[in-house]
């Protein structure tokens, strides 16, 4: 698949790093790294990526509802949850915000490709 | 869940999850683990703690207190490969404490909620011996993790009105 502008949202700095350095190994950039879900929505508007990794538990605004609002600016937002959360409800949740992949930490660069992978392609199918 | 059975029951599932994030992620093998009971009085964190909020069908405070020697090891292996400024070591290796126990407690929610209620958990944060004191005088659950790297304490601290 093409390199994706990928913006990385993550309130622990090392997860970040780590996050960054799998996506990089994968061929892809990190144009944008965001720590709480209010400067997710705010750089998401400037950056415009072409996905958006999102952490559930964050200060001042959970991933959920920061997908649900850049869901609602954009409803091509390209949006697939990284998180340690493993509830169904929480997957299901993330999925009725808008989220087109979910994978848990810690994370494995196999499942996240093809998490990436997939939700590329069913948002471009959907064009 | 508010009875010492149901926090024993809590402690043994982050017990399992701890001990298998450490096994496959980090190649540290737990040798033995015991349960114990402290009086908050009594208790003291290790060096370097982080602590994570529980709530939803029952609330609690968790925290994973680590020996220097373990969590330095913790974060060799699990920052392999990522570069770092030697002057903030100490930061990352908070960091470090702090992201393993939002993985551990974060991939325990699914057998803590079972029967259905969603299970939240907080930001962590990362607390230091030199700042934390006794704890009361409430008895509280600790199981404790040995390694060849040291120790791993992790501990349920009831929060007030829900015991």
């Amino acid at each position: 698949m093409k390199s994706l502008n990928i913006q990385v949202v993550d309130d622990s700095p090392l997860t970040v790093k780590k996050i960054t350095q799998l996506l990089e190994n994968l061929g892809h950039n990190v144009v944008t790294v965001s720590a709480t879900g209010k400067s997710a929505i705010f750089d998401y508007q400037y950056t415009k990526p072409d996905m958006v990794t999102m952490d559930i538990t964050m200060p001042d605004m959970d991933g959920i509802t920061a997908t649900r609002r850049i869901m609602e600016m954009d409803k091509n937002a390209k949006i697939v949850m990284i998180t340690s959360h493993s509830q169904k409800q929480m997957v299901m949740d993330s999925i009725a915000a808008g989220a087109l992949g979910y994978v848990m930490k810690p994370v494995d660069i196999d499942k996240l490709q093809a998490t990436i992978e997939k939700a590329y392609s069913r948002t471009v199918k959907k064009k | 869940m508010k009875n010492a059975h149901d926090i024993k029951h809590i402690l043994e599932v982050i017990v399992n999850v701890s001990e298998s994030f450490l096994a496959s992620e980090i190649g540290i093998r737990v040798d033995r683990s015991e349960l114990a009971i402290t009086c908050g009085s009594q208790f003291h964190f290790k060096p370097v703690t982080a602590l994570m909020s529980i709530s939803g069908c029952f609330r609690m405070n968790i925290t994973f207190s680590f020996d220097q020697k373990l969590i330095a090891q913790i974060f060799a292996v699990y920052s392999e490969g990522l570069s770092f400024d030697d002057n903030d070591l100490a930061l990352h290796i908070d960091e470090t404490a702090a992201d393993m126990i939002n993985i551990v407690i974060g991939n325990s929610t699914a057998e803590l909620g079972e029967g259905g209620t969603t299970v939240h958990i907080s930001v962590p944060i990362v607390i230091h011996e030199a700042n934390a004191g006794p704890i009361g005088t409430m008895e509280l659950l600790s199981a404790t993790l040995f390694t060849e790297f040291g120790d791993m304490m992790i501990t349920g601290l009831p929060v007030p009105g829900n015991y």
